[in-house]
């Protein structure tokens, strides 16, 4: 019996050796993402050229990786957006993968609780030179000081513009760009003569997304913060009040966006695309999307052009979002395992130029500034979108911030609650979380 | 006046009364018709959109009739080589489950309407109360213990935890007890066993209610999300709902002709399932006529 | 005395193998019930008794702490339970009676009845997204919207279904009538199928009415099919969720947030599982009180 044992024993020693042996020849890393899956369209593909899709390209840049590192090969998990569902699974089931791609905002809350591995250090041995990211940019990766994940892209709010429906209003320059307002007064002149032309609102909203964005970027132009000194959200303040008032008064004009609109964002979109609306407060990730059906030519919008979200106050300031690759292996995963996720990582950053046909705005000021990135579509007419960008407080109530104001903002755009008391309620909402998290 | 009929005039009341009849359930055929229609027209709307460009459909999405006409959203959805190993997959997943779950639950459903046992009703009462916690709630810890038995990405773990259903047992108990019980006391009396009445008399009686179950159970792992989505993440057992939904998902558009005739996709073969199964439900055996 | 004892003795022991037949048939049942749906229950009672994260960090007990603060001041607790009451209230009712309408209307024997069937039975093939989709511009607010065109085509205002507070819980459990009502209309056919034939004839003869036969016959003769529709409809109801997801998510203003999206909020979006699962047991005890007196309530009068 003992010797069965011993036997057995030996085994599985040999084993287990034989598969850490075989482990070592090659390693394999998971990838947790979203943007969908297309490996029937991509599956064998190596080649970048015209592709333009999120999923293509991610699916593609992977592909080219496998081939040239026979030593790690990447596992693609498609995970459904944001994400979350399935990463917080494995975590908690001690499972997780050894990348993730996560929004910038969701990194605090994952980081202080030590369920990702801080990357500062890595990314220096590895080479990602952190210096490279554009000031803002750098912020979306940041916890307290420390890099726990590494931004890959800006996905800002900018404002698509109907140049025909502009030029009808006779705010085209001769320069062929549309005459922006840089005022509130500026702005509501803008959106009158466009309706008197056209019939048309100036700026559709997005959904009530695009609504709450355009609202922290009035804050921040109008100087305001979304948190205090020692870090607790702030959105009761009299900054936030004007930049709703503002909101609510443009809504009330009549010449912006019809609120169901605002709420449902799919239609404002596709009011947008068949040159219903002379513009559309929406995001980075749409311009490919509408360059693509005009040039199939299947819709009304003819002449596109992609400008900055307004700065209509004092200080520049927009919404931006960031795609993050994180590595959740905790904080004493095994070094070697780190190395190698974040070599994958700064490969994909090295290479997040092609990301940028998708519309998206760049991380790093090497990119930014190379030509191919500059000969991109539109770039040249939101250029100063990556300086403006400012990120959410990097506080672990980053989460909960954004769906508890979407949903008080919601109640003062559709007159359910004043301004005011829509402000008090967030705040009070908001207190509360920070309260429980104590 | 009242006279006693001739044969000829009872032929002729005869033939009024068919003629009443047909004139009776013609009306009822075009009221059911018009009634049908109105239902259909949100699923007709489904169908049309998976027949046009997703650019048409931008431009006036409300346009019940497919034009310009399509097959561009069938041909993305069919050039996946993985699709007939997911369907494959969600047929494995929902035959299995709904199999061993109307065995597991009408044998346990059986004996809590017909067999004397201590603390039945508190027995009971206590599956119940697998009834009133949402599964939202109790996925994680289910999540849990799976990952510790290293089944993640299995069919076991597609399939087992649906099978005891209190909610089957709440239905198939309901419907036992209106069977009637001189049946069974007569088979008894033939001889037969506990598990012989079960299997000759329950389960051939509950032809209805066993199909709907079926119907019920079959198509709510179908279209189960949730679970599939954190359970199986490997696209070799992944399920067709899952498998489609990567597919057509893009991050920031509904991309709605990709989507519907991905849903008709995997929502078809469930119609002919319903249309095959659902004669049962109602020639299942006239099991009352005659007794009593 | 001692006769009746001993015949009691001889019972018990005819009772004895009963049970134990009894227990052998609901044993499968019983194991699988306990490992996958009970004690994952009892798991979540443990963590409703903690601050746990969502990813299982930061675990700290806090005894009832949790409760505490669901019962003295989280007005979004009370407000869910009220939207999903409403709910309740408004889908039951419509479920059951278009149900039991429906499969008395299918229950015949008409040429191309399983055709109508089928169509009356198509909607709930459709999973959630789909439904959420297609009822979303269903019911779409100003002029894109399906329903708005027709009325403004007969000259009348379109109507802001999901946007407007009074409206849109109404316009979610039409949807949710529409979309699940197929599975009642089964269980009422199902029920019908068990009701004798020779009882509707007996009255016949006697010269009942359609409405007296209804009243006296079919009625009575579902009453088993009727009671786990209506216990079941409540459990549904309250714990409506995904549904309501994909249609308004809980808006305009959070005006239809459910339980259930309460629960799922706190648990996953702010990582509070502890208290999502607090949110979870009071919904159980609510829910269970409840069916219990409904099961009673139908149970009185019946011999066991």
């Amino acid at each position: 019996m003992r010797r069965l044992i011993l036997i057995l024993g030996i085994l599985v020693l040999v084993l287990s050796l034989g598969t850490t042996a075989l482990a070592q020849d090659a390693m394999t890393l998971t990838v947790l993402r979203f943007f969908g899956d297309c490996v029937d369209d991509f599956g064998d593909v190596t080649d970048l050229s015209g592709i333009t899709s999120e999923c293509g390209i991610m699916t593609v840049l992977t592909n080219i990786w496998n081939e040239e590192h026979p030593d790690i090969q990447v596992e693609t998990i498609v995970a459904d957006w944001p994400g979350t569902t399935q990463l917080n699974a494995a975590i908690a089931a001690g499972t997780p993968p050894d990348i993730a791609v996560l929004h910038g905002r969701r990194i605090p809350i994952y980081a202080s609780r030590g369920a990702l591995t801080p990357l500062t250090d890595v990314m220096e041995a590895v080479g990602i030179d952190a210096s490279d990211f554009t000031e803002g940019a750098a912020d979306y990766g940041l916890y307290q000081g420390e890099f726990y994940g590494v931004p890959f892209d800006l996905a800002a709010t900018i404002w698509h513009i109907n140049l025909d429906l502009w030029a009808e209003a006779g705010l085209v320059d001769d320069m062929g760009a549309p005459m922006l307002p840089t005022s509130v007064e500026d702005f509501v002149s803008a959106a009158e003569k466009v309706h008197a032309a056209t019939g048309k609102p100036i700026a559709e909203m997005a959904g009530q997304a695009a609504t709450v964005r355009s609202l922290t970027a009035y804050i921040y132009q109008l100087g305001g913060a979304l948190a205090d000194d020692a870090g607790n959200p702030t959105i009761d303040t009299p900054e936030a009040l004007e930049a709703l008032n503002f909101v609510l008064e443009l809504q009330d004009l009549g010449v912006v966006s019809r609120p169901y609109n605002e709420i449902n964002g799919a239609i404002a979109v596709e009011n947008f695309a068949n040159g219903e609306s002379a513009g559309l407060i929406d995001g980075t990730w749409r311009i490919n999307g509408f360059d693509r059906q005009i040039a199939e030519g299947d819709v009304a919008l003819k002449n596109y052009y992609v400008a900055d979200f307004p700065q209509l106050f004092d200080n520049p300031g927009t919404f931006a979002g960031s795609h993050n690759w994180l590595v959740p292996l905790g904080q004493n995963a095994d070094p070697a395992r780190v190395q190698a996720a974040v070599s994958f990582i700064k490969w994909l950053s090295d290479n997040s130029v092609v990301w940028a046909r998708v519309g998206h705005g760049m991380t790093r000021s090497s990119v930014i500034n190379s030509e191919e990135f500059q000969n991109l579509p539109h770039r040249a007419e939101y250029a100063s979108m990556s300086q403006n960008v400012r990120s959410v407080p990097r506080e672990v109530w980053g989460n909960a911030f954004w769906a508890i104001v979407h949903e008080e903002v919601e109640a003062a755009v559709l007159e359910i609650k004043t301004p005011e008391v829509a402000l008090a309620d967030a705040q009070a909402r908001l207190d509360d979380f920070v309260l429980f998290q104590s | 006046m009242e006279s006693v009929p001739s044969i000829n005039q009872l032929g002729a009341q005869q033939a009024e009364r068919e003629k009443q009849q047909t004139r009776r359930n013609l009306a009822i055929t075009a009221a059911m018709s018009l009634f049908a229609f109105i239902w259909l027209i949100p699923i007709a709307w489904t169908l049309s959109l998976s027949f046009r460009p997703e650019d048409s459909i931008t431009a006036n999405l409300t346009l019940l009739l497919p034009v310009p006409f399509t097959a561009e959203n069938y041909d993305f959805v069919f050039s996946s080589s993985r699709i007939p190993r997911w369907f494959l997959n969600s047929l494995i997943v929902a035959s299995l489950r709904t199999f061993l779950q109307l065995m597991v639950c009408s044998l346990a459903a059986y004996s809590f309407a017909r067999v004397r046992f201590p603390f039945r009703q508190t027995v009971f009462y206590f599956v119940l109360i697998g009834l009133m916690v949402p599964g939202q709630a109790t996925f994680i810890p289910v999540y849990l213990l799976f990952s510790n038995l290293k089944l993640l990405n299995s069919f076991p773990a597609l399939i087992v935890p649906g099978i005891a259903s209190p909610f089957a047992v709440f239905l198939l108990v309901q419907f036992f007890k209106g069977i009637p019980i001189e049946l069974e006391e007569a088979a008894r009396l033939d001889g037969a066993s506990r598990i012989g009445v079960y299997w000759r008399i329950f389960l051939p009686l509950s032809t209805p209610v066993l199909t709907a179950l079926a119907i019920f159970t079959f198509l709510g792992t179908w279209n189960e999300y949730l679970w599939p989505l954190v359970a199986a993440t490997d696209p070799e057992v992944m399920t067709i709902t899952i498998g489609l939904t990567n597919l057509t998902a893009t991050t920031y558009t509904a991309n709605y002709g990709e989507t519907m005739a991905a849903a008709w996709t995997a929502g078809l073969p469930i119609v002919g399932f319903f249309f095959v199964f659902q004669k049962r439900i109602i020639s299942g055996i006239q099991i009352s006529s005659g007794i009593k | 005395m001692a006769a009746i004892r001993k015949a009691g003795f001889r019972l018990s022991k005819i009772e004895r193998q009963e049970a134990l037949v009894g227990v052998v048939f609901i044993l499968p049942f019983l194991i699988l019930y306990v490992i996958f749906n009970f004690l994952p229950i009892l798991q979540g009672f443990w963590i409703s008794l903690h601050n746990w994260d969502v990813i299982g960090t930061n675990v700290r007990f806090v005894g009832l702490r949790n409760y505490e603060i669901l019962f003295s001041k989280d007005k979004l607790f009370w407000s869910s339970l009220e939207h999903t009451l409403f709910f309740a209230l408004l889908a039951g009712p419509g479920l059951i009676v278009t149900g039991l309408a429906l499969a008395l209307m299918l229950n015949q024997r008409v040429r191309g009845i399983g055709i109508f069937r089928t169509i009356f039975y198509m909607p709930n093939i459709l999973s959630v997204t789909v439904v959420g989709l297609v009822f979303a511009r269903v019911f779409a607010p100003g002029e894109r919207g399906f329903v708005n065109a027709v009325l403004s085509s007969i000259g009348l205002e379109p109507i802001a279904w999901f946007l407007d507070e009074a409206n849109a819980m109404p316009t979610i459990a039409i949807t949710k009538v529409w979309w699940s009502v197929g599975f009642n209309m089964l269980i009422f056919l199902a029920g019908l199928q068990e009701i004798s034939q020779s009882l509707y004839d007996a009255a016949k003869v006697d010269g009942g009415g359609r409405w007296s036969l209804f009243r006296h016959i079919t009625l009575p003769g579902l009453r088993r099919p009727m009671l786990f529709v209506i216990v079941l409809q409540l459990i549904a109801s309250v714990q409506v969720f995904p549904l309501i997801d994909v249609l308004t998510g809980g808006g305009p203003a959070g005006s239809t947030r459910p339980l259930v999206m309460y629960l799922f909020e706190r648990s996953f979006d702010y990582w509070q599982l502890g208290y999502g699962s607090a949110i979870a047991f009071v919904m159980f005890v609510f829910l269970f009180s409840i069916s219990i007196i409904q099961l009673w309530f139908f149970s009185r009068g019946e011999g066991n």
